[in-house]
């Protein structure tokens, strides 16, 4: 299973599974962006949504496609179906938040659970018909990438890269009319046409990545590298090319992985590479990660403690529950009483802050710069500024 | 007489899966949770799964209890990835549930390697289609004590956490009001914030266990959500629109069964079609209908 994973990985799987794969990727890597930009305007779960009101229309794809060419697995039925139904349902769902008080959350589950059930309907009514091929439509719920025809695989690739091509050429205007409508807005952008781009692309990699991933998890690929690029930076321009770089290669191992254990849904394996992706980012990201945060906390409260201690030598006032961290530093002798090293220490961090807050009286707008940063004075401001404060300081 | 022995055991089911959701639906809804609904309904799937495995049999209370864990680990996950990411509630959940949902899927895929067999259909869909009740062959038997210990396990399981809930609303219902119109004068009462949360969370994943073998982990959204969201346009009365709500959802339950299994034929269909979907549809209509009706009245006010 390794092997045939790692030969998959290298894309010496068969012709159909390298074309899913370089598909899923290029998929991946427009849907992270989307994901981003959706999360951005508030509307992460609209795309869950959408992908379940999905279902109806590719049931009634089929049903079109059976009826007009006698067999119901045309894949370019199945997907305009789908698109249909799940325009509808995102208009439908803009009916109910904003034509009446049902609120944001109620309509969108409302609207994902409903449609959801008009296609469990429908799909039941075409396993009744006597007829071939519908045992294949189970394959959009939860994806299963090893059993897609030539024509599937070739539509997965031609829209991944499609909307990966449009996001590129697109993108400074996309990132800026997300992150900053107003400003958009205000240098000439077409902020709505804009809004609606980011939402037909959304829609368009819903609805292609469905045979592939299915309906159920669709959400991971445009929702959890978004989330995930969220730990790595807080640049956004970085932040949407992390998720983008996130979003294409989970998409391309998960499909790797499901070439090589056939059997089990595509959308499980991908969900699991995900979201693997978005733990590790959660805790060991060196920028937002948990476990740099917590590091970053200690450091911070240690040195308050140590500005504390040496605060209060300089100023000559009992040292009380600061004794032990005073000791730890060598700053006091076991009555609380400060030694050599604790007057030099506390000396020179009087000097410190004096030349800090002249520095503040002059430079007032670095206020967040200074007071917010660990690092020494010197480490902060050029040497002249530093030499020209100590003249005057002294 | 296959009515007595499918269609009533099954319809029974369905009305009070209805009934339980709904109940739990109206906490979600006026809290603005509802979307909490919903990833708790894709969240209890690995904890339904692992209890099925421990117990090695469908209905046993394992499955509930893991079902819960699953649900208040899911919770936890959300908020301990909402404060550390910085993200807002929606995208934290959609990240929790799809991981959540996944892993029960690939916990069913290992199992039925194990032998065990479980299929993911159930799941999506619930099982109305399965119920059987074998003992009444006629009117007369349904009131014979001698055949409910024969009656499918999923309804007295429903039942009696239906009662428990409802029991639990009647008592407590002076305090979930308080805690739900304004949770910081209930906090100040000495009911902490977080208790509340817990509460809620537990009863909405023993409804969604519960209803989960009716109607499957996706259409039990439509229950919590689509009764209660209609009983809010006709009344902003609390008591009055908790029994709304409940009258719809057993409403919807019996003419989306009926609309399956007797409906569709009629219609063309060449058999019953789903029935847990059905009701789903039956709901959003009176939904959908019920909000055209709001917006046409409020135009004419």
């Amino acid at each position: 299973m390794l092997e045939s994973f790692i030969g998959a990985l290298l894309l010496e799987g068969g012709y159909n599974s390298v074309l899913v794969m370089v598909g899923l990727g290029l998929l991946g890597a427009a849907a992270g962006p989307v994901g981003t930009f959706m999360i951005i305007k508030g509307r992460p779960l609209l795309a869950d949504a959408v992908a379940h009101a999905t279902l109806p229309g590719i049931a009634a794809g089929f049903l079109l496609s059976l009826f007009l060419t006698g067999d119901g697995r045309n894949p370019i039925y199945l997907l305009v179906g789908a698109t249909i139904t799940g325009i509808t349902a995102a208009g439908a769902m803009h009916l109910l938040k904003d034509g009446i008080r049902i609120g944001e959350d109620a309509a969108t589950a409302a609207t994902l659970s409903v449609s959801f059930g008009a296609g469990v309907v429908l799909l039941s009514f075409i396993q009744n018909l006597p007829t071939a091929g519908q045992a294949g439509l189970n394959a959009y719920l939860l994806g299963q990438a090893a059993t897609m025809t030539q024509g599937e695989a070739w539509l997965v690739l031609a829209v991944g890269a499609t909307t990966l091509l449009i996001l590129l050429l697109v993108f400074k205007e996309l990132t800026i009319s997300a992150f900053d409508p107003i400003g958009a807005e205000a240098l000439g952008l077409p902020v709505r046409l804009l809004d609606l781009l980011t939402t037909a692309l959304m829609l368009l990699i819903v609805a292609s990545g469905l045979r592939a991933v299915g309906l159920v998890l669709i959400l991971a690929l445009l929702v959890t590298p978004a989330a995930a690029a969220r730990f790595w930076t807080d640049n956004i321009t970085r932040m949407t090319a992390i998720s983008a770089l996130l979003g294409g290669l989970g998409a391309y191992v998960g499909g790797a992985l499901s070439t090589a254990i056939s059997g089990i849904p595509t959308g499980a394996l991908i969900v699991a590479i995900m979201s693997s992706v978005f733990g590790f980012s959660l805790l060991f990201a060196p920028k937002g990660g948990a476990i740099a945060v917590a590091m970053r906390k200690h450091r911070l409260t240690k040195h308050i403690q140590r500005l504390r201690v040496l605060g209060r030598i300089a100023d000559g006032v009992a040292l009380a529950e600061l004794i032990k961290v005073a000791r730890h530093y060598g700053w006091a002798d076991t009555n609380g009483r400060p030694t050599m090293s604790g007057e030099i220490a506390a000396k020179s961090w009087a000097k410190e802050e004096k030349l800090r807050s002249l520095y503040l009286t002059d430079r007032p707008e670095e206020a967040n710069r200074i007071t917010l940063s660990l690092m020494p004075l010197h480490r902060l401001i050029p040497r002249d500024v530093l030499a020209d404060l100590e003249r005057r300081s002294s | 007489m296959t009515f007595l022995q499918i269609d009533l055991p099954a319809m029974t089911l369905a009305i009070l899966a209805g009934l339980t959701a709904a109940l739990v639906g109206n906490l979600l809804i006026l809290r603005r949770q509802a979307l909490m609904g919903d990833a708790l309904s894709h969240m209890v799937l690995p904890g339904i799964v692992g209890g099925y495995v421990i117990s090695g049999h469908p209905k046993s209370w394992t499955i509930v209890g893991g079902a819960l864990l699953a649900g208040l680990l899911g919770a936890g996950l959300i908020s301990l990835i909402q404060r550390l990411g910085r993200l807002d509630a929606a995208t934290a959940m959609g990240v929790v549930l799809t991981t959540m949902f996944a892993a029960g899927v690939l916990l069913i895929e290992l199992i039925n390697i194990s032998g065990i067999h479980l299929d993911i259909e159930h799941a999506l869909y619930g099982s109305l289609e399965s119920v059987i009740w074998l003992y009444p062959v006629g009117w007369k038997d349904i009131f014979n004590p001698a055949g409910w210990a024969d009656l499918p396990r999923e309804i007295p399981f429903i039942a009696g956490t239906f009662f428990t809930l409802a029991t639990a609303f009647f008592i407590t219902a002076k305090e979930i009001r308080l805690v739900t119109f304004d949770p910081s004068f209930s906090a100040t009462l000495g009911i902490p914030f977080w208790l509340t949360e817990l509460l809620i969370n537990c009863a909405v994943a023993i409804a969604v266990v519960a209803a989960f073998d009716a109607v499957g982990s996706i259409l039990v959204i439509s229950m919590l959500i689509c009764p209660t969201a209609t009983a809010r346009l006709i009344t902003n009365r609390f008591n009055l629109q908790i029994g709304v709500s409940l009258f719809i959802a057993a409403f919807s339950a019996l003419l989306g069964y009926v609309f399956a299994v007797w409906g569709a034929p009629y219609l063309g269909s060449p058999g019953a079609v789903n029935a847990a979907g059905g009701i789903a549809c039956v709901a959003g209509t009176i939904l959908v209908s019920t909000s055209i009706l709001h917006v046409l009245l409020q135009k004419r006010a």
